[in-house]
């Protein structure tokens, strides 16, 4: 920081150091600002229950139209075909999972038909596809059709005993899902497709083929626990569909998110479909397993999933019954709101029926002196007076308009304050009406404060926060001088009239038990309302 | 700063206080090569021998070469970078991290990055600083000949000529002046705050040097100490070629930098220490660094989320390795055994560690990274916005206000006690004649701001006292130290101006002038006034001195009349007591001087007395005694002048305004009003101490005032006692009470056997006047209050007795401008004008601690929330530290996606307009009472985040349990949930800071909005880079599939609104049940309506209450009071106070006896 005088730089410096008047140097960025309180969140609450719950039941209804069938074919639902009535689990698990082969059939019966796009998923229960060793056990550059060397991300799957890299490598790769699952009915093998299974991308940007896809994969060693070489996964469509490029492969090695996952194994093929041209008819099928991917070793479940879709996408009610239960909770909290904003404003509604009374007692007191001879707490007391009175002015459009008010501030010697409230048509009924005709006066101001009763009532009823309503009334006729230098016989006067009030025996000056009286009167309204008081000592007044 | 008590004493104690504190921190001086104890320095000699440091001087932090180590030094020395540098080398731990290796490293530099632009913004500016004191000009003569340079290029040596209001461009030696006896005047306030003219006197041996000839001649050698810190002592010789003996230099020779010349036409003055050896330099230290309470909470609770860290990553490594343990070799697909059987053959042990590590780096952004630099911009930047204040502009002096430091603006919301130095803070050290009281007859008006003289004039001329209202003027024209000067050299009398240490009576002699009563030439020996016309000269024949003790001073002199006359004024005390018996006009003048002591005026009694020749004579004999007495000589004078200061006949009174700076009381008040209690710390005696308590409102009958004024330990501890019985239950509770103490009463005070009943007393009181406290006694108090209260104090003051306490306070506060700027340099802000302080603490306080609160707690709040959902995906994955996110999506989370949020609450907040703010006072207590940012709220939003990350991570789970995402019937991965559930974080986490955010400017929507933006189209850029760029492959293809799933868009809108749910519900109950203060405000502000009465209704209980106790306590003190006691202010207060320098370098008798204004001054070329 400067240690230099700043009067030496004063000194040099000609130009002014003013700052510059910006609204966002100033902090005067004009600025939404959201008040959430029972009156404005009401009807967001209203809105989101309003609009949650129909989605919601849209949703719930979507999701229940997809059709699903599930057989877990882990254990007892494939028995092997080649007899002794041994699970092909238990095959595997005694030939000791060494690529060994078991077949199974088992029957399949769908209650209803699948009409449309139908899909075929596998499903792994206790598969820990997202374990971060496995997950990042992949070379992304191997994949683009590149030459080895390939990452050490591919540990352990990353080179073979031979020292050539592991094509492809890496542990996903290795534990590619290798059952093969076919479907018939009524002795029709029904048509499945692995094309368009992938996503798009990965087929067309992030698995890529090498330029000479034969020598490369057949040179290479093929990951241990796979039974074919990449290249032979699948021969049938002009090699579009082989190599890195089999969708089965593409899918498989999108890692799932969770330990129990589906994938997208086949879908129905619709385009030579003949009886499946609208998808599959209810009925029996016979499902049949090549049996060769172990999970029993870790108590994994597999399961063989048949599926329709809908615009969503697959079976899932969780986000319609979410919709609904959000939903319901808004519109709960819309009732409390609306319950809780309703006591709220009735309690803290103010009662000025006693003013409009003795205001038409009261008719010729223009000017009004106040006095809080008292010195304790005279100064709050008149600030509290006079910018109460001020309040008006930032009330209400239409009173604002016809109503000036003026406000000179404290003066250095003295704790008065002068508040003058004027409002133009009613003064100058006074200055005209003053001598002659009181009646006219008392009528008209009578007249007045019904009207503003009567918006009040009409604000009560729209719940607004209400205002000092009663004070403008006084105001509006009403020139407040509120002195408390001034040892006038009012102020005096006041405090007779107050002592009644008075019920505690604690009188040490006369400002307290004003102040206590106002403390007592906001106490019964719940709500404070600190015009209230105002009104109550004004009240006062006007008698004395 | 008091001319009135011994300042020569008081500034050297701050000296010795700034010297002690300041010794540690810096070196005392540059090593010399041959390690002497002296300089020596030739003059006209050609270069010097040995190689002193330039003139050049440099305040900035780093110059190009140093900037890089420093800098990073600087910023490693945080512990949060730290902490991330750890992590960044960890990372590079291979197969440790989970993600990556670069993804702590980027970030980190990113942001050290900010901070190193920061950091380069602020240091130019001080480059530029210096850059333009380096570059002033300055006539020096060098080799026989005079030419301009620049102040960078002066050396040691040198001779420089300084002309009227020049600054010296380094610590010099006077050699000559304009003025005779080469006495020159000087302003110090930039070094200690002094207002006050300094005279300084060149040697008699260069006295006559007034031409570069004769300044050629000047041949010879100075010795001098080396460079030191103290100002006020400084010891040379110069050693003469053609002056036989060393002449010795003292510090009355020496004019320092930093100072200005003043009313001397010119001086030639020899540099003897340069650029950063001058005494200006060595006092100016850099801010002391102060920790924010914010900053503790916030330190505390970080080492406990680190706690929390380090638990976490226990339990997920413990729950791994079961996991492992248990799973190993069941899951054979994931290749686990083959792992630990191969090659890299990782041990058990490792292993565990590995693990440790890597759930370390997986959960180390728990702590926000970006916490550091998002505090420190939000606060330089809030900086600013005082920096930008208009309304803290003070136009008269062209200052702004000035945040010199950045990292305290929180506390100024929440400080609970102030306190200020007096004079140039509270007043403007200007003094004004305002009334006055001759024979019983009133003049003037307390009310007007200038004295009208019609009346007092009429009555001289007509009414029956005209004959005692000449006395009293001529009593005021001659009893005086004042030095006239016609500085354009005319015969006019109202060229005429005053040169005078004492400001009162700068005040009365500058009134005279305006009635017509010109005080016009000074000669050693008398007196020459122009009295309305005709031209009196009076001669002066003996100063009796002012002095504290005395509280007189007086003069005698010969009228033209040839009468012998003793004209005296003083404090009411002293001349009462002195008055001839059946003095008649006693009552009506002690009725007028309350009357002017309750407008806080400061009073003076005047007497004169015709003394007779022989009386004179008698009396003359002894005075000379004891003038020329060798022991006890002042004693002695006193005891003598006391003789002949009696039976004085009393003249009348005036009454002299202390002008306080523009809005001083209102200020206070308000002050008091925000529940702040105000504690005046001054040098000033007790009684310009209550004048000004009176003056400022501080004082007044409706308050319980206290005095203690005791001379013992004995007596302070047992009146403290007394007064903390009296207060009984009302003990350290708001009282309306005030407390005057004297310094040395507060010497006892603070003393460890008092201390504590002192504090218990002084902080039941809204207001503490302390008077004649030292420096270091101000450094104490405040002190003793921060250490015993838990409460933010803040100090204000302008000069260089005040460095200690705005040191020691945790705010402190400079006033800048006119005066010097010695505490501007060690306070953390400075401003213009008192008055701006209300509005630096009420709305920048407010708004910077209730932004930064939002800040901290957010930023924490953002970064729970993200990477907890690690821990819950840790549940899923078996503990192997997997992320759900991409890694580099993760780790500029802090710095690109939620940059923005936090910096819009921190600068754009804003709950109550300024107006509102600086209305109602009574906001500012919400702030004081910590209730935005405690270890409560710090927790409950931390819950808060870990609620919002299970809302989002177990639904957006839930949501795609089944995997099958897309109407095509394909599937996810980990990566899509990933990024949908990163998707509604930043949609959660930036709506959050909207839900926060009070007011919604423009640039909030664009933090808001703009981030959630930013996300997207980061994130479709991200997700087609691979291959061309190889970065990234998991995440090709995902923004496609992201929005091309109609789970996402439906969560979209399900999912981030259930989260925010329960804050909006719970905003909405506590908007709606329990309302804050500030809220209520808000309300009636955006429904534009006038709150008054909402503060008011709040406020009325609590006044009405501690009225009533004050009621109670005043009837017991009455009741208590012993006569000894000194409990309540005694009697009519008088207002007797009066400033003269005491002690100085020139005593006054000396003073008035060399100054003779007829004699012409050497034009110096």
């Amino acid at each position: 920081m400067s240690n230099q005088p700043a009067t030496e730089d004063n000194h040099d410096e000609q130009k002014s150091k003013k700052p510059a008047d910006t609204a966002f140097k100033q902090q005067r960025l004009p600025a939404w600002q959201p008040i959430i309180t029972a009156d404005t969140a009401l009807p967001v609450f209203l809105i989101i229950g309003l609009l949650f719950i129909p989605i919601g039941i849209v949703l719930v209804v979507t999701s229940e139209r997809v059709l699903e069938y599930d057989l877990d074919y882990t254990d007892t639902n494939c028995i092997s075909s080649t007899g002794g009535n041994v699970t092909c689990a238990d095959v595997l698990r005694s030939n000791n999972f060494t690529g060994a082969s078991c077949n199974c059939t088992k029957t399949i019966t769908l209650e209803q038909s699948y009409t449309g796009e139908v899909y075929f998923y596998y499903g792994l229960i206790n598969y820990y596809q997202n374990h971060r060793r496995y997950v990042k056990s992949r070379d992304d550059n191997q994949l683009l059709g590149k030459a080895p060397p390939v990452s050490a991300d591919c540990q352990p799957f990353q080179t073979s005993a031979n020292g050539t890299a592991y094509t492809p490598c890496g542990a996903i790769a290795n534990s590619k899902f290798n059952d093969t699952l076919t479907l018939s009915f009524n002795g029709t093998s029904v048509p499945l497709t692995n094309i368009g299974i992938a996503w798009t991308t990965d087929k067309a940007v992030k698995f890529q083929n090498p330029a000479n896809p034969t020598t490369y994969f057949t040179n290479a060693s093929r990951p241990p626990n796979w039974q074919k070489t990449p290249w032979d996964l699948d021969t049938s469509n002009n090699n579009t569909n082989n190599g890195y490029q089999n969708e089965d492969f593409i899918v498989w090695m999108r890692t799932a998110a969770m330990p129990t996952f589906r994938k997208l194994y086949r879908k129905l093929n619709l385009t030579n479909a003949g009886t499946f041209q609208n998808g599959l008819p209810a009925g029996n099928y016979v499902l049949t397993v090549q049996y060769n991917y172990p999970v029993t070793s870790f108590s994994g479940r597999k399961q063989f999933i048949i599926s329709t879709t809908s615009w969503m996408g697959g079976k899932n009610p969780f986000l319609g019954w979410a919709y609904i239960a959000v939903g319901i909770i808004c519109m709960i909290a819309f009732v409390i709101f609306f319950a809780l904003h309703k006591t709220w404003k009735i309690s803290s509604s103010p009662e000025i029926s006693p003013i409009v009374e003795n205001l038409s007692e009261e008719s010729d007191n223009v000017t009004l002196l106040s006095s809080s001879s008292s010195v304790l707490v005279d100064t709050q007391q008149s600030n509290n007076l006079s910018s109460d009175s001020i309040d008006i002015s930032s009330d209400d459009k239409s009173f604002n308009d016809q109503t000036s008010v003026g406000y000179l501030p404290n003066t250095d010697s003295s704790n008065s304050t002068m508040v003058i409230v004027t409002s133009p048509s009613f003064t100058s009924d006074l200055l005209s009406e003053q001598n002659d005709s009181i009646d006219q006066l008392n009528s008209s101001s009578l007249s007045f404060l019904q009207t503003k009763q009567r918006r009040i009532d009409h604000r009560r009823n729209k719940s607004e926060p209400i205002k000092s309503a009663s004070t403008e009334d006084l105001a509006s006729s009403t020139i407040l001088d509120l002195s408390s230098n001034n040892e006038s016989s009012i102020g005096k006067k006041s405090s007779v009239k107050l002592t009644p009030n008075n019920s505690s025996p604690l009188t040490t000056s006369k400002q307290i038990t004003l102040e206590k009286v106002s403390s007592q009167s906001s106490t019964t309204s719940r709500k404070k309302k600190p015009w209230y008081n105002v009104s109550i000592i004004s009240y006062y007044f006007f008698i004395g | 700063m008091g001319q009135n008590s011994s300042i020569t004493n008081l500034f050297r104690e701050i000296g010795n206080a700034v010297t002690n504190k300041r010794n540690t921190m810096q070196n005392p001086s540059t090593p010399h090569l041959d390690g002497d104890t002296k300089r020596i320095i030739t003059i006209n000699h050609g270069p010097q021998q040995t190689k002193y440091i330039t003139n050049n001087i440099s305040t900035s932090k780093y110059s190009f070469i140093s900037f890089l180590p420093k800098f990073l030094f600087e910023q490693f020395r945080k512990y949060s970078n730290i902490f991330f540098l750890c992590i960044a080398v960890l990372q590079q731990i291979p197969g440790v991290s989970p993600t990556g290796r670069y993804t702590t490293a980027v970030p980190l530099s990113i942001i050290l990055c900010c901070a190193a632009i920061k950091e380069i913004i602020e240091d130019v500016k001080r480059h530029i600083q210096d850059g333009a004191v380096n570059k002033r000009r300055v006539l020096i003569f060098r080799e026989g000949s005079w030419r301009y340079t620049t102040w960078r290029q002066v050396k040691v040596g040198d001779i420089v000529k300084v002309l009227d209001n020049e600054f010296f461009p380094a610590d010099l030696v006077l050699l000559s002046s304009g003025e005779p006896n080469s006495i020159c005047y000087i302003q110090t306030s930039n070094l200690d705050g002094e207002t006050n003219l300094k005279v300084r006197q060149g040697l008699p041996q260069t006295a006559h040097m007034i031409s570069s000839i004769q300044l050629k001649e000047l041949l010879g050698v100075i010795e001098c100490e080396l460079p030191n810190r103290h100002l006020y002592d400084f010891a040379g010789t110069l050693k003469l070629n053609n002056v036989a003996f060393p002449i010795p230099l003292g510090s009355d020779q020496i004019l320092l930098r930093g100072s200005q010349l003043k009313n001397t036409a010119w001086i030639y003055g020899l540099v003897i220490y340069s650029g950063h050896d001058t005494k200006l330099m060595m006092n100016s230290s850099s801010v002391p660094f102060k920790r924010t309470n914010v900053e503790q909470v916030t330190n505390s609770q970080i080492l406990f989320l680190l706690l929390i860290l380090v638990i976490l990553c226990l339990f997920s490594t413990i729950a791994g390795e079961i996991w492992n343990y248990q799973n190993k070799s069941a899951h054979w697909y994931l290749g686990l055994t083959r792992l630990t059987g191969d090659k890299t053959a990782n041990s058990p042990v490792n292993h565990f560690g590995y693990t440790f590590l890597t759930f370390f780096i997986l959960f180390n952004n728990l702590i926000p990274i970006s916490l550091q630099i998002t505090v420190d911009l939000v606060k330089f930047i809030q900086a600013y916005f005082i920096n930008w204040d208009r309304d803290m502009y003070d136009p008269e002096t062209d200052t702004p206000a000035n945040a010199r430091t950045s990292n305290l603006n929180e506390e100024l919301g929440q400080v609970k006690y102030i306190f200020s130095d007096k004079t140039g803070t509270l007043t403007k050290n200007v003094m004004v004649f305002k009334q006055c009281s001759i024979l019983g007859i009133m003049y003037g008006s307390g009310n007007v701001a200038e004295f009208n003289s019609y009346e007092l004039l009429k009555n001289l001329e007509y009414h029956s006292t005209g004959s005692q209202i000449r006395e009293f003027l001529t009593l005021l024209a001659t009893c005086h130290t004042v030095v006239p000067e016609n500085k354009l050299r005319t015969e006019s009398l109202n060229d005429i101006v005053y040169q005078a240490s004492s400001p009162d009576e700068y005040a009365l002699v500058s009134a005279l002038k305006e009635m017509g009563v010109i005080f016009f030439r000074r000669t050693p020996d008398s007196v020459v006034i122009n009295f309305r016309g005709t031209e009196e000269k009076y001669e002066i024949l003996n100063v009796l001195e002012f002095s504290s003790d005395r509280k007189r001073m007086s003069v005698i002199v010969r009228t033209p009349n040839n009468e012998i006359k003793l004209f005296c004024k003083g404090a009411d005390s002293v001349i009462m007591e002195r008055l001839a018996p059946d003095e008649p006009n006693v009552p009506l003048t002690m009725e007028h001087l309350e009357s002017f002591a309750k407008d806080g005026l400061r009073t003076l009694c005047l007497g004169s007395r015709i003394l007779t020749n022989e009386e004179y004579n008698e009396w003359l004999i002894q005075y000379r005694e004891a003038s020329t007495a060798i022991n006890n000589r002042n004693e002695l004078v006193a005891e003598v002048a006391e003789r002949i200061e009696q039976n004085l006949v009393l003249l009348g009174a005036t009454g002299i305004e202390d002008k306080l700076q523009d809005q001083v009381p209102e200020s206070l008040s308000m002050l008091l009003k925000a529940g702040i209690k105000i504690w005046v710390l001054t040098g000033d005696k007790k009684e310009t101490a209550i004048n000004i308590g009176y003056s400022c409102k501080l004082l007044s009958d409706q308050l319980l005032n206290l005095t203690l004024d005791e001379e013992t330990l004995d007596d302070t501890r047992r009146q403290l006692r007394e007064h903390c019985q009296t207060f009984g239950d009302s003990l350290r509770k708001e009282n309306l009470a005030s407390l005057v103490i004297e310094g040395k009463t507060l010497k006892y005070a603070l003393s460890p056997s008092c201390r504590q009943d002192f504090l218990d007393l002084a902080i039941s009181c809204k207001t503490v006047i302390c008077c004649r406290v030292s420096p270091k006694q101000k450094a104490e108090v405040v002190e003793l209050v921060k250490r015993s209260t838990d409460d933010i104090t803040l100090a204000i003051g302008d000069g260089a007795n005040d460095v200690g306490m705005i040191q020691t306070a945790h705010v402190g506060v400079g006033i800048m401008g006119r005066e010097g700027v010695q505490a501007a340099c060690a306070a953390d802000y400075t401003i213009g004008q008192f008055r701006f302080l209300t509005k630096l603490l009420f709305v920048h306080g407010v708004w910077s601690y209730r932004r930064l609160c939002k800040v901290l707690l957010y930023s924490f709040y953002k970064n729970i929330c993200l990477y907890v959902m690690e821990l819950w995906f840790a549940f899923h994955n078996g503990f192997s530290g997997q992320i759900l996110f991409e890694r580099w999506t993760i780790a500029i989370y802090n710095v690109l996606f939620t940059a923005a949020p936090p910096m819009a609450l921190g600068l754009l907040d804003r709950c109550c307009s300024a107006e509102t703010m600086m209305r109602f006072p009574a906001i500012y207590k919400m702030s004081q009472n910590r209730s935005d940012f405690n270890i409560k709220v710090f927790w409950t939003w931390c819950l808060n985040a870990v609620y919002h990350s299970i809302i989002l991570y177990f639904m957006s789970y839930a949501m795609l349990r089944h995997d099958v995402a897309y109407s095509n019937g394909q599937v996810g991965d980990y990566l899509l949930l990933g990024n949908i559930i990163y998707t509604y974080v930043i949609f959660v986490v930036c709506l959050k800071a909207g839900l926060e955010s009070d007011s919604w400017t423009f640039l909030t929507h664009i933090a808001i909005w703009g981030s959630i933006a930013s996300w997207f189209v980061f994130f479709i850029i991200y997700s087609s880079i691979w291959p061309t760029i190889p970065l990234a492959p998991e995440m090709r293809g995902m923004a496609k599939y992201v929005f091309s799933s109609m789970y996402f868009w439906l969560g979209l809108l399900l999912i981030p609104i259930t989260a925010l749910l329960t804050d909006f519900i719970y905003n909405c109950l506590q908007r709606t049940l329990y309302k804050t203060l500030m809220q209520e405000v808000q309300e009636k502000e955006v429904a534009n309506q006038d709150p008054y009465d909402l503060v008011m209704s709040r406020q009325t209980s609590t006044v009405s209450r501690v009225a009533e106790r004050l009621a109670l306590l005043k009837s017991v003190f009455v009741r208590t009071r012993t006569p000894k006691m000194s409990g309540i202010i005694p009697g009519p207060y008088h207002g007797f106070a009066f400033s003269q320098e005491e002690d100085g370098v020139v005593p006054q008798n000396q003073l008035i006896r060399n100054c003779d204004t007829n004699i012409q001054k050497p034009p110096g070329l």
